[in-house]
């Protein structure tokens, strides 16, 4: 044990520190710390792909929830129309210029930023069989705002406010709130597509095939 | 398929926490991402407490304070989080009224009992429930984040019923004390290491 060979067929649970052999996994199979009990590794049917057209889907989707109104209201014939961009906007006009970040960074600025790291490393990873320059540094980044983006519980928090607000005026839905729905559904697939192990072992070996590469050429 | 139940730490390896790569423990950063290695998570406790209190703080301005203010007609009406779901419970919509309750009365206050008892647990040098502690924070760290529901539902408030003069909504001091209670939470479950648990301290 300790040679750098060796240690590749490793693995390390996350939550007890149990030393285990790598598990061989089929499609849908996790693997659960036999000590634990917590998730070791999981393999989705087709990961990295998937999270890929489901990223390059999900900018398009993301645009279109912009553009587009995704609330309207009446009430006596007064009436508003409510963009998504509206949301965190609320807050800096009423003076909570805080609240106005928190909020953007979890629904705009988060989501964006994974979508845009996702499509630029998977693209040239699974297509080019290459690797872009930072994709190293914007792996780690990838990996660390993973859990900071809140789309999904805005989706929960629109349908509660929705039930609110019926009772009190007309609603409209519109054309914006089908993608809003769509590009929610579809950056959670993006999200559960991207498995941590399988991407960097994958980016692992890409590397390390440019590399040979390269030697060749100079040869 | 266990190794004779050996840790990674007795046998001088540690685990990359962003890449998952097995690295050995000489080495200061990992081999395959350049992050910095640790063999736990450096001052978890500590950590996991000072976002605690952080959160405890914040806590009280959260309720004490209204998450928004209703005018209409010159007249104002300010809700408070609790005040919120009992309004809810009145009009005959119950799930919402249940998820909100959930997300912002139970979650934040379960999620702030379990990470101080686990950080109790560790101090006092508990050798049981490793399991259950375990899954208890598994659950915590993923739940964390769903506590946003009721800061999203008062931005959408705000920012849908702009009606002039007939309904206008305002929001209040107590959504951005909540946000920031939701935020420590959840910095505070990034803190800790579970893996504290399963050492063996003697």
């Amino acid at each position: 044990m300790g040679t750098p060979n060796k240690m590749d067929e490793l693995i390390i649970c996350s939550h007890c520190d149990l030393l285990l052999k790598r598990p061989a996994l089929n499609h849908q199979e996790i693997a659960r710390c036999p000590r634990c009990q917590s998730v070791l590794r999981d393999r989705p049917k087709s990961s990295l792909p998937y999270s890929l057209s489901f990223s390059v889907a999900c900018l398009f989707l993301m645009a279109c929830a912009l553009y587009f109104p995704i609330l309207a209201i009446e009430k006596a014939g007064t009436s508003h129309i409510m963009y998504l961009f509206q949301a965190s906007w609320g807050f800096l006009e009423h003076g909570y210029p805080l609240l106005f970040t928190i909020v953007s960074s979890v629904l705009f600025v988060v989501p964006v930023l994974i979508l845009l790291i996702l499509i630029y490393l998977l693209f040239p990873m699974l297509i080019l069989k290459r690797v872009w320059p930072a994709s190293l540094l914007l792996s780690k980044v990838l990996f660390q705002l993973k859990a900071w983006s809140m789309i999904d519980v805005f989706l929960i928090a629109t349908l509660a406010s929705l039930t609110k607000l019926t009772s009190i005026a007309n609603i409209e839905f519109g054309l914006g709130l089908w993608a809003y729905l769509l590009f929610a559904i579809f950056l959670a697939a993006a999200l559960a597509n991207l498995n941590s192990a399988r991407f960097w072992d994958y980016l692992e070996k890409v590397q390390c095939h440019c590399k040979i590469k390269q030697q060749h050429h100079k040869v | 398929m266990p190794l004779q139940n050996k840790t990674a730490a007795s046998q001088g390896l540690v685990m990359c926490t962003l890449c998952e790569k097995v690295n050995q423990v000489q080495l200061n950063k990992c081999q395959r991402c350049g992050s910095h290695l640790y063999q736990r998570k450096p001052f978890a406790i500590q950590k996991t407490v000072a976002w605690l209190i952080t959160a405890i703080l914040f806590y009280f301005p959260a309720n004490l304070f209204p998450v928004m203010e209703t005018s209409s007609f010159g007249h104002s009406t300010y809700s408070t989080i609790v005040g919120g779901v009992i309004d809810l419970w009145k009009h005959g919509a119950y799930i919402i009224a249940t998820v909100i309750f959930l997300a912002s009365v139970v979650i934040p206050i379960g999620k702030i009992l379990v990470l101080a008892w686990l950080c109790i647990s560790l101090r006092l040098k508990h050798q049981s429930h490793f399991k259950q502690r375990t899954f208890l924070y598994t659950v915590t760290h993923w739940i964390g984040r769903w506590s946003m529901v009721d800061v999203f539902v008062v931005a959408i408030l705000v920012a849908l019923l702009q009606l002039g003069g007939l309904m206008t909504v305002y929001p209040g001091f107590g959504t951005l004390s909540f946000a920031l209670v939701v935020i420590t939470t959840m910095l505070a479950a990034e803190s800790f290491d579970p893996r504290l648990i399963w050492d063996k301290q003697s």
